[in-house]
Formats: C-alpha cells, structure tokens, sequence
C-alpha cells in the first residue's frame, strides 16, 4: 500500500489511518461525521469552506434524521464541487471527499434515506432498518469510526 | 522588469512579472468582480468571488491573489466560471440577513451590486443564520454583525493604515467573525472613532450612530433655537450625493439647503476653525517663546487626539490644548453668539454637519461644556445630511446660492482648507508667520507642506526656521512618533489628521464603491480638496487674523488669542487612557488643563 496505489482507488494517505467497516456502517452517516469534523475544523476564512461545509453538514443531518429530499442529493454534489474548485485550502478542497466517494459507491444507501426514509445499515436514529418497524440504532454514536 | 506572456480568455497579452491575474485582466479590459479584495490594502483571497480557470488545472483560484506565470492560459468567463461565481454569492447571501430595504447601504452596497449583476434570483441553498448581537454601545460607530461578510477590510485599515488593530477574526469556523476581541463592543477596545472601517465596509456591517432623529425632533421643537455648522471639506463632498463631480463646492447650495430644513442660523464651522487658528498659532508662539514641548501637534482631529491619549500619553503635553473647530465654535454660539442675538443659551441647540463620526464622540466628552450647557448638542456626518435633504425632498441641484448668517458664519480662506489635509497647518502658518515676523505674506500659499503623502518641511521666519510635517493617518502618526522618540525627526509643529487625505477622506464622508483599489479610493477622496483650494482662492480674506469676524469676535467679546476667557471656553486638556478596559466617558473632575 503505497501513495500511487491509494490514488489509483481513489482515496488519500492521509495520516495513515484504515477503518474497517461492515454492513452495519451507515454511509451516509459516515459521510456526515467526516463533514461535521471538517466543518469544524474549518477556520472560517474562505466562503466555500465556511458556509458550504455548514450547509453539507445541514443536509446531511437533514437526510440521516430522516427528512431528506429528492434535490438534496443533487445541491450537496453542487456544494460539493463548489467547495472542491473554489476553497482556499486543502482542508476545504477535500472536506467533501467522503461525501463525493460514498455517494459515487453507496448512492443506494443515500437513496433508501431520502426516498424510502430508510437506513439500511441500522444506524441512523428516526429511519426504520427495513421497511418493518423501527429498530434499535443511534445517529450519535459513531459506531464506523474510533 | 521581465514581462510574462500569457492569455486570458485566448487573448494574448504581456504583463510585468509581478502582476496578478486580475489585475493582467483588468489592463486588457475584462473585468472581474472582487468582493474581499481592496488593492494595496486587502487580498485575503477570502470571499472566492474572483475566481477563474487556468486551463490545465482541476481547481479554480482567486485571480486577485493568483500570479501570472509564462504561457499560462486563463479562463474568466466559462458556464463553470460563472456558475462558480454565482453560488459563490448565493452562500454568502444564505448567511446574510435580507434587510436591505431597511439598511443603511441600501443601494450602495457592493454585496447588493454582486447579486444585481449575477442575476440571483433564488439561493440555491438555504440554513442556519449566524445572529450576533448589534453593537451600538460606542458613540460613533455601530457594529452588525450579522451583515458581516468576513472580508477584513476593517481589520485590514486598522491594522495596517491606522495601526489601532481592534479587529481580529473571533472564532472560527460558520462563526468565525470579524471584531473585536471576544467579538465584544467598540467601548471595550481602544477604537479611535476613525470611521474608516465603515468607509470600505462593503455592506452594512458597519456605520455611524445615528442622530438624524436627535435633529429632526429638535427642529420640530418649537421652544429650541437650532443653529448648525458646517465643517470645512462638506460644501466639497455633499454634492457628491447629488450628482455633482466629485469635489465640486456647492457651499450656496448648501446653506440654502440647511434653511430649508429648517434651521434657524445656519452658520460656517470655517470661522471656528479660523479661531482655533488663532488661539493655536498663539500658543505655538509661546511654546517657541517658551522653549517647548516641542513639537506642537494640532488638536482638531478627536481621533488622533484619542489615539495619543490611548497609545502615546507622554506626548499629550505635546498636543495643543486648543479645542477643535466643532467646539469652539460650539462655546462661542452658546456664549458669544447667545449674547449678540440675546438668546437664552439654554434655548439654543448647536447642529453640527461633519464629515466624520469620531465628532460624535467628541462632542460628548464631558469637559466638553465650558459654555455651561453642552457645547455641541448633535453631530451629523455628510451622509446623515444627505439623507435628511432626501427625505425633505430638497434637491441641492434646484437651489440658489446662499450666504451664511453673521456673526458666526464668515470664515477665511485659512478657515475653509481646514478640511484638507495640510489645510491646518497652512492655515496657522499663515498667521504664524505674520505674527512671528510682523511682516505681510505676500503669497499666502504654502504649498510645502500640500501633498496627500507624508510631508516636512522648513519654513524661514525671519530668524527661525520653522520645522513642520504633516501627518495622515495614526499609522503615519504612530512611525513618526516613533522617529521622534528615537532622535530621527525633531520639529516644532506636527498636524496630524487621522483620514487619508484628511477631514475630505473623512469616516462620515459619502461612501465611495465605484473602485478595489485602496489608492484610487484616497485620489477620490483628495479630489474633494481641489474644491476647498479653490474656494480659498476666491476667498476675500486669506488669512485668519484678518477675518473681519475673527477679529470683531476678540474685540467685543474674548480680549485678544489666549486671553483668561479664550481659555476658559476654547482651551481643554488630555488624558491619559487604558488600551482595554470598559471606559465610561471620562468624568468631568477629571479634566486636566496641561500648563504649557
């Protein structure tokens, strides 16, 4: 495992850092915990990072709590480009990566949220694991990552 | 200088080495919109909206900040490119309250400008607001906010042009704000009143306290008599609002104005500024008589006053204890004038039109009554005016000519360069000189010490030659302060204003956004001086000591300059202040009359 090789699937070295994750890992949700560490770590400077991870973080809080809409896939891969071309910064030009690469892998996943208010995986508090009752999961505890 | 070949927009051009890509753009015509970007002040490469495409590259950059490189082939003007700008603006718009119907840049706003150009018709996302509360605890200046577009110009002029550095980025992230530390109040900082972060504020975040409704309800009063002043450089800046070429004198118009509005004198702050002439050239001959402290700076600007008081109290024996113009004349309507018109001083409402804010502070500083009443009752900055004239219908273009009311409202020609920077100095040498030598200038003009750069210079006055330098700017004041305390510099007589290019540039000056580059703003500002140049040119009298009022004032009423009276009402004294701390304004026992 390499630097080019990494790049080759589409993923960065980062700090070095691999997380395993089964069926029982919400995308989504995943994708939403990255963006609320990097909009949190974002100083603030420049308008992409400042207010557009603000509004990816709201839209995908809005689709793991269950009120997704149909264009709001459609405005995060708008904010998502945007921020990606037009920040200041490495942190705000791949803030939005793990949203881009769980939405071009699991777009199912993101669908079964916002047209079925479904969480596959179990994991999102408010969404019904299948289309029977309500299970046991939590949006807060971030069972994907340590 | 190397050029660098390169094209924009598949135009071909060559640029010098060091140039970015806007402004490689703008020499060839093609404009793009900047927002954050204030040239040679402010490029924080900030608010995204100058972005372009360079091709070959799979990010866009801020071409305020982006340099041009050989053969490098820049786009401007693609769909991506204005699409990108576009929801560039949207986000910020999905951060900023809708008020403009009611803010006070209503329709010069440059955020409002953008989104007219874009064409935005709808944001294309919408969430959470940022709510901060207003600051309207100082009495200059007022803070929302909420209308903030983390652009940094205010940070950026009080840090680097006025070296007051008040305004810092608080927090961070969707919080992250521009202001004061802890994002507290004004009151809680050594603000110097300045004003000029309001005057590059591209929106509404920032602007003066307002006092139209003071006015309007003492006009409405029956029982008040409500005299106004007019500074210096205003009868060179309102036209501006009405159309006028920049820094064209519109004085007559002016006055007939005022008396529209329903003033019931409407007098000239030139006459005050010509008794601060006299009163502070006498007390420049005694420091000379006296062998110092030298030098004298002059006391007319309130900012630079506060700015000493805040950042250099050793040098506020340095400062000349005379008032300003706006409190002098202020004393001598509610006693002087009172006396003439046989008035009751209680009755009388002094107006004040500057082209600044800090006036509003200064006017409330409680030494500041030594009529007995409070000098100067309320203070309206040029913009202020404006909008009472707007809202009165009054169309300055429609007017005639009209002259000021005696006895207050005959000024010198030395009274009216006031407003300029350089303007005061000039004017005190020019009486000065006189008294100094007891000969006659035979031309009265001292250009030596006119430029809207820093200037010295030595005057010969008979034996003495006179050092002098002037000043703009406290960050200009603060190195030459500096040079001072280290030996490098010694004069005898130091004006210092705290805006570019003077009161004409001044933080209550109509709002100028026609240009990014901080140069271009001060030349839109000096022009403003030509005017005031011009009106003393055609002056009567040149001089302050021969101003016919001037010297009717001495002889009825105050003995002669620096007489027991002229110092009880004209004089006042300094503090010393604490950078941080909750300042009330400071208490009348507190005052001090510096003994020369």
């Amino acid at each position: 495992m390499d630097y080019d090789s990494l790049r080759e699937a589409g993923s960065i070295i980062g700090s070095g850092g691999l997380i395993v994750m089964d069926e029982d890992s919400c995308m989504v949700d995943l994708a939403r915990f990255y963006l609320d560490f990097n909009q949190d770590e974002s100083c603030g400077k420049c308008t992409p990072c400042r207010i557009g991870s603000k509004r990816m973080l709201e839209l995908l809080q809005k689709i793991t709590a269950g009120r997704g809409e149909e264009q709001d896939l459609a405005i995060l891969e708008r904010l998502a480009r945007l921020m990606q071309r037009g920040s200041l910064c490495g942190l705000g030009r791949t803030a939005p990566n793990p949203l881009l690469s769980t939405l071009r892998l699991f777009r199912e996943e993101y669908r079964a949220h916002v047209n079925e208010k479904r969480c596959p995986a179990g994991s999102c508090r408010n969404l019904d694991r299948l289309q029977g009752g309500p299970e046991e999961g939590s949006r807060g505890e971030d069972k994907t990552v340590d | 200088m190397a050029k660098i070949r390169l094209w924009i927009d598949h135009r071909e051009m060559e640029v010098e080495e060091e140039s970015t890509v806007l402004e490689a753009a703008r020499r060839a015509g093609i404009d793009i919109p900047t927002l954050c970007y204030l040239k040679d002040l402010n490029a924080p490469a900030a608010c995204r909206v100058c972005l372009v495409q360079v091709e070959g590259k799979p990010t866009m950059d801020a071409s305020c900040v982006l340099p041009v490189s050989e053969g490098m082939r820049v786009r401007t003007n693609t769909p991506e490119v204005l699409a990108a700008r576009k929801e560039m603006i949207e986000l910020l718009l999905s951060d900023h309250p809708f008020e403009c119907l009611t803010c006070e840049r209503n329709l010069n706003c440059e955020l409002q400008r953008l989104a007219k150009r874009y064409g935005i018709r709808d944001i294309f996302i919408e969430g959470s607001r940022n709510h901060f509360p207003i600051d309207d605890l100082s009495p200059s200046v007022v803070r929302e906010p909420d209308k903030c577009i983390r652009c940094r110009r205010c940070l950026a002029i009080c840090e680097y042009y006025q070296a007051v550095g008040i305004y810092r980025m608080v927090e961070r992230s969707f919080n992250a704000i521009v202001g004061p530390a802890y994002n507290g109040s004004l009151m809680e900082t050594p603000c110097i009143y300045c004003g000029q972060c309001i005057t590059v504020c591209p929106t509404g975040a920032l602007h003066e306290q307002d006092s139209t409704a003071r006015v309007w309800e003492a006009l409405r009063d029956p029982h008040l008599h409500v005299v106004v002043q007019t500074a210096p450089s205003i009868r060179s800046s309102i036209g501006e609002e009405f159309g006028y070429p920049v820094g064209t004198p519109v004085a007559g118009q002016m006055i007939a104005a005022l008396r529209r509005l329903g003033f019931d004198r409407v007098f000239d702050d030139c006459f005050g500024a010509d008794v601060t002439v006299m009163e502070e050239a006498t007390e420049l001959i005694e420091r000379l008589e006296r062998g110092g402290p030298f030098p004298q700076f002059t006391s007319c600007c309130p900012s630079w006053v506060r700015f000493c008081e805040l950042f250099y109290p050793e040098y506020t024996k340095n400062l000349s204890e005379v008032k300003s113009p706006q409190q002098i004349f202020g004393a001598l309507a509610k006693t002087y004038y009172a006396r003439e018109a046989g008035i009751d001083p209680a009755r009388i409402f002094v107006v004040s039109i500057m082209p600044c804010v800090s006036k509003k502070y200064e006017l409330l500083r409680p030494e500041m009554s030594d009529s007995g009443y409070r000098d100067v009752d309320a203070e309206l900055t040029t913009r202020e005016f404006a909008q009472m004239l707007f809202q009165a219908g009054i169309d300055l273009r429609k007017l005639p000519e009209e002259e000021f009311d005696d006895p207050l409202g005959s000024a010198s020609g030395a009274g009216i360069i006031f407003g300029s920077t350089g303007g005061v100095m000039e004017a005190a040498l020019r009486t000065a000189y006189e008294w100094v030598t007891g000969e006659e200038l035979k031309d009265v003009e001292f250009p030596q010490v006119r430029s809207d750069k820093y200037k010295d210079a030595e005057i010969e006055m008979g034996d003495l030659r006179l050092k002098v330098a002037v000043a703009r700017g406290t960050g200009e004041a603060r190195r030459l302060i500096e040079a001072l305390k280290k030996g490098q510099k010694e004069y005898h007589f130091v004006e210092v204003m705290a805006c570019p290019a003077g009161c004409v540039g001044g933080g209550g000056q109509p709002i100028y956004i026609e240009t990014d580059d901080w140069n271009e703003q001060v030349a839109h500002r000096s022009r403003r001086s030509g005017g005031l140049y011009r009106l003393d040119r055609q002056a009567e009298h040149r001089r302050s000591h021969k101003n016919p009022a001037v010297i009717k004032l001495y002889r009825d009423f105050l003995g002669r300059p620096g007489s027991e009276k002229a110092h009880r009402l004209l004089h006042t004294g300094y503090l010393s202040r604490r950078l941080y701390s909750p300042e009330p304004l400071p208490k009348k026992e507190h005052k001090q009359k510096v003994p020369l």
